[in-house]
C-alpha cells in the first residue's frame, strides 16, 4: 500500500482487512489506518454500536473489529463483555453491553470449553441432548436482543485438531468431534429470526483446525482462537454484519466472451471456445459456470449482456454439449452492440428491480469503468483471466453473500430428489447389472472430427492405463491420420442419468485387404466397468463387415502402466495368436462374432 | 544485533511506550504488559524467531533477561 504522496483506495485497505493472516498485521494495518485515515475517501454510512460477549478470553477482537468496521466506513464503538460472563452481559439490564443497546452482537463460542459437556453426561448416550439444551439456553439468551432488533451473530463450533485420527473421534458419541458436529447442526437448524450463524467452522476447514485453535493458547490465557485466525474470524463478521445493512443482490449480469469461456465464440467459432470437461482452462470455465448455477439455485438471476452477434451467443447456451449454463438459466439475454450501461437498465427495467439489487461481472476493464460510471448503483466485478481465479473472488465477495436463503430461494425438492434416487439406487441394486441398467447410459459414437480432435489428442496422449498401444498423437497428427484412406476412426461420447462424462474411448484402426488392424484403444479410467470397450468393438466390427473385411487384428504392447489392460483382448473374445513379455498379439473372426449386449443405448 | 534489540522493535509492535530493554526490565516496567498483551507478544516473538515455547513454560521467567536466554537457546538448537 502507498506510504507516501499516492492516495490509498478504499478497495485497497478493505482488501487488505479481508485478506489478514495473523495479528501482526492486523495490528500494523491498524496503525497505518490511522496515520492515512483522514486521507481515505470512504463514505461514511453511520455509527454502529457493537458488542462482543461468549466464552473465554476475547479483548483482542476488540481493535480488529473497529478497524474492520471503519474501513467499511461505519464508526463502531466496540463494547466487550466481562470475561466468561455472558449470562449476566445478556440478562442483566445493567451490564454494558444491555446498556449500549447494540445494533450488532457477535456471541463467540470457545469450542474447547463446548467439550466439557461430555464431563456432564453420565452416558455418552446423553450428550447429544446435552448439547441440544446447550444450544437452546445460548439461543433464548440471545432472543430478546435479536427480538429488539439487534442483528445478533453466533459462531458455530470448531472441532479440535488434537483429536483421533481413527474411528473413535467419528464413532464414539462423547468425542469432541461429534460434540461440535451436533452442536453446528442443532445450532443451524434452531437460529431463529435476526440470529445468524457465523460460519467460523469453515474459516477454520480453510485454513487448518490446528492453525484455528492453538490448544497452549487456550491452556494459558483461554483464546478460544489462535491469535493469528482473531482477524479472519472479526473479518467475516464485519462482512456479515455490514452486508445485512444493505439489501441483498439479486441479479447477476455476465458478459460472455473471456468470463463465461474462454476465447470469443464470434472469431474462434462453437467448437473452439474454452469450456467443458476437457482438462485445463476449459475445466475452469466450466466449474465457474457451475459456481454461478449453484448461485443461481440458491435465489440468484442470471442475465448475460454481451457484445456480440445474438446467434452465436444463442447457439452456445443451445448446441455446445459442454456449456454448464444452458439458455433455461439464464434469465434475460441482451446481446447486441448497445452499451451495456443501457442494456443492464433495461434488463432492471423488465425484472422490474432496482440497479441497486445488479451485480455485472466482466473481463474488459472499460465495460467496467463504463457501467460504474452510468450505473454507480451496480455492483461491478473484474472477472480475472483466470476462470479459476474469478470463481474464488466470487466465493469470497461479500456482495454476494445472502443475509439468508428462504425456502423459495432453494430449489430444495429437486436437490433432495437426486440424493434421494442416489441413496435408492445404492439400496435396490442387488447386482452389478442391475446397476449398470439403472445408471440409464446413453452414448454417441461417431467418427473424430474438428469439434473432437483437441479432446482426441489429449485422451491419446494422457491416458495411461487403458491403452492397448500407447501411440501418442498432436492434433495435427490426428487430423492428418483422419484423411488417410484406410483410417477408420470412432469416438464414444458417454452420459448417464447424473451427467455428462464427455468424450470418453477413442478407437483407430486401418482396413486394407478385407483385414481390419486396431492400432489404438483408449478408455477415459473414470468409464471402467461400464461396458464403454465392448460398444466401441461392437461398432468397430460393424464397420469392418461394410468394408468387407473378415478379421479384426489387435495387440497389446506393454507399458510401465497398461497392466490393466493386459488381457483385455481374451475377455473381448480375441485368439492370441503370438505373445512375449513385450506384447501379445490377437485376431478375431468377424464373421463369427456376436454383438455384446450392454446397458448403454445409442443416440 | 543482539537479541535484546531485537526483542525491543517487536515490543514496539505491541506498545505504545516502551523503554529501553535491560535484562532486569519486567511486566511491572511496562504499563500495557498484561496477560492479553503477553499473548500478542509471545506469538509475534515465535514468529519472529521462529521458534516455540512450551504449555506453561513463558511464566516462569522472570524478566527479559530469562526471555533472551531461552530466545537465544532454542534458536540455536533449532
Amino acid at each position: 500500500m502507498a506510504e507516501n504522496g499516492e492516495a490509498i483506495r478504499p478497495a485497497d485497505i478493505q482488501g487488505a482487512y479481508r485478506g489478514l493472516t495473523s495479528y501482526l498485521e492486523a495490528r500494523r494495518l491498524g496503525a497505518l489506518w490511522k496515520k492515512h485515515a483522514a486521507g481515505i475517501e470512504i463514505e461514511q454510512t453511520g455509527e454502529l454500536a457493537v458488542s462482543l460477549t461468549g466464552s473465554g478470553t476475547l479483548s483482542h477482537f476488540q481493535d480488529v473489529l473497529e478497524l474492520g468496521f471503519a474501513t467499511q466506513g461505519r464508526q463502531a464503538s466496540v463494547t466487550v463483555g466481562g470475561f466468561d460472563s455472558y449470562v449476566s452481559d445478556l440478562m442483566d439490564p445493567e451490564s454494558p453491553i444491555r446498556a449500549q443497546n447494540p445494533d450488532c452482537l457477535l456471541f463467540v463460542v470457545d469450542s474447547l470449553e463446548l467439550w466439557k459437556l461430555a464431563d456432564q453426561a453420565e452416558h455418552p448416550d446423553q450428550l447429544p441432548a446435552l448439547v441440544d439444551e446447550s444450544v437452546a439456553f445460548l439461543l433464548s439468551l440471545l432472543a430478546p436482543l435479536a427480538a429488539a432488533g439487534c442483528a445478533v451473530f453466533l459462531t458455530n463450533a470448531v472441532p479440535k485438531g488434537a483429536d483421533s485420527p481413527g474411528t473413535t473421534r467419528r464413532s464414539f458419541a462423547g468425542s469432541n468431534w461429534r460434540v461440535a458436529q451436533r452442536w453446528n447442526e442443532t445450532l443451524e437448524r434452531e437460529a431463529g429470526a435476526g440470529i445468524h450463524v457465523l460460519d467460523v467452522c469453515f474459516e477454520a476447514m480453510k485454513i487448518g483446525l490446528n492453525s484455528a485453535i492453538d490448544y497452549r493458547q487456550w491452556c494459558e490465557s483461554r483464546l478460544p482462537y489462535h491469535l493469528d485466525f482473531v482477524p479472519r474470524v472479526a473479518s467475516r463478521f464485519v462482512m456479515e454484519a455490514c452486508r445485512l445493512a444493505s439489501a441483498d443482490k439479486k441479479v447477476i449480469v455476465l458478459d460472455c466472451d473471456n468470463t463465461l469461456w474462454g476465447g470469443v465464440v464470434g472469431d474462434d467459432g462453437l467448437e473452439g471456445i474454452e469450456v467443458g470437461l476437457t482438462p485445463g482452462r476449459p475445466k475452469g470455465y466450466a466449474e465457474l459456470q457451475r459456481f454461478l448455477r449453484d448461485l443461481r439455485r440458491t435465489g440468484f438471476l442470471l442475465a448475460v449482456c454481451s457484445k456480440n452477434d445474438e446467434a452465436n451467443v444463442l447457439e452456445v447456451f443451445r448446441s455446445h454439449e459442454e456449456m454448464v449454463l444452458r439458455e433455461e438459466d439464464i434469465v434475460s439475454f441482451k446481446v447486441n452492440w448497445e452499451p451495456k450501461a443501457d442494456n443492464i437498465a433495461q434488463i432492471a427495467e423488465e425484472l422490474n428491480l432496482g440497479l441497486d439489487s445488479f451485480v455485472f461481472l466482466d473481463d474488459n476493464p472499460a465495460e467496467i469503468e463504463i457501467v460504474e460510471q452510468f450505473l454507480p448503483a451496480v455492483e461491478t466485478i473484474l472477472a480475472s483471466p483466470d476462470p479459476i481465479e474469478t470463481l474464488t473472488g466470487l466465493a469470497n465477495n461479500p456482495v454476494l453473500f445472502k443475509s439468508s436463503v428462504s425456502q423459495e430461494d432453494l430449489e430444495k425438492t429437486r436437490q433432495y430428489k437426486v440424493e434421494d434416487q442416489r441413496r435408492s439406487l445404492a439400496k435396490s441394486v442387488s447386482n452389478y447389472d442391475e446397476y449398470l441398467a439403472s445408471l440409464e447410459m446413453y452414448a454417441r459414437c461417431e467418427k473424430i472430427n474438428s469439434q473432437t480432435v483437441a479432446r482426441v489428442s489429449q485422451l491419446l496422449n494422457k491416458s495411461n492405463q487403458f491403452n492397448l498401444t500407447t501411440i501418442r498423437r498432436t492434433e495435427a497428427e490426428v487430423l492428418a491420420l483422419c484423411s488417410e484412406h484406410t483410417a477408420r476412426t470412432l469416438t464414444i461420447r458417454l452420459g448417464d442419468k447424473f451427467g455428462e462424462h464427455g468424450l470418453v474411448c477413442i478407437a483407430i484402426a486401418h482396413v486394407e485387404n478385407e483385414q481390419m488392424t486396431l492400432e489404438t484403444l483408449v478408455m477415459s479410467c473414470r468409464v471402467l466397468k461400464r461396458d464403454v470397450e465392448k460398444l466401441m468393438l461392437n461398432a468397430l466390427v460393424q464397420i469392418a463387415r461394410k468394408e468387407g473385411a473378415h478379421t479384426l487384428l489387435a495387440s497389446w504392447v506393454k507399458t510401465a502402466k497398461n497392466g490393466l489392460v493386459k488381457d483385455l483382448l481374451d475377455d473381448l473374445g480375441f485368439e492370441l495368436t503370438a505373445s512375449s513379455e513385450e506384447r501379445k498379439d490377437y485376431r478375431l473372426n468377424i464373421d463369427g462374432f456376436s454383438e455384446f449386449a450392454t446397458h448403454i443405448s445409442l443416440t | 544485533m543482539e537479541t535484546i534489540q531485537k526483542l525491543e522493535a517487536l515490543f514496539k509492535e505491541v506498545f505504545l511506550e516502551v523503554p529501553t530493554l535491560a535484562n532486569e526490565t519486567t511486566a511491572d516496567d511496562i504499563e500495557e504488559w498484561d496477560s492479553l498483551t503477553n499473548v500478542a507478544l509471545i506469538v509475534m516473538i515465535e514468529e519472529q524467531f521462529n521458534i516455540r515455547f512450551s504449555t506453561g513454560e513463558v511464566e516462569t521467567y522472570k524478566n527479559v533477561g530469562d526471555l533472551c536466554a531461552a530466545i537465544d537457546e532454542k534458536s540455536s538448537s533449532a
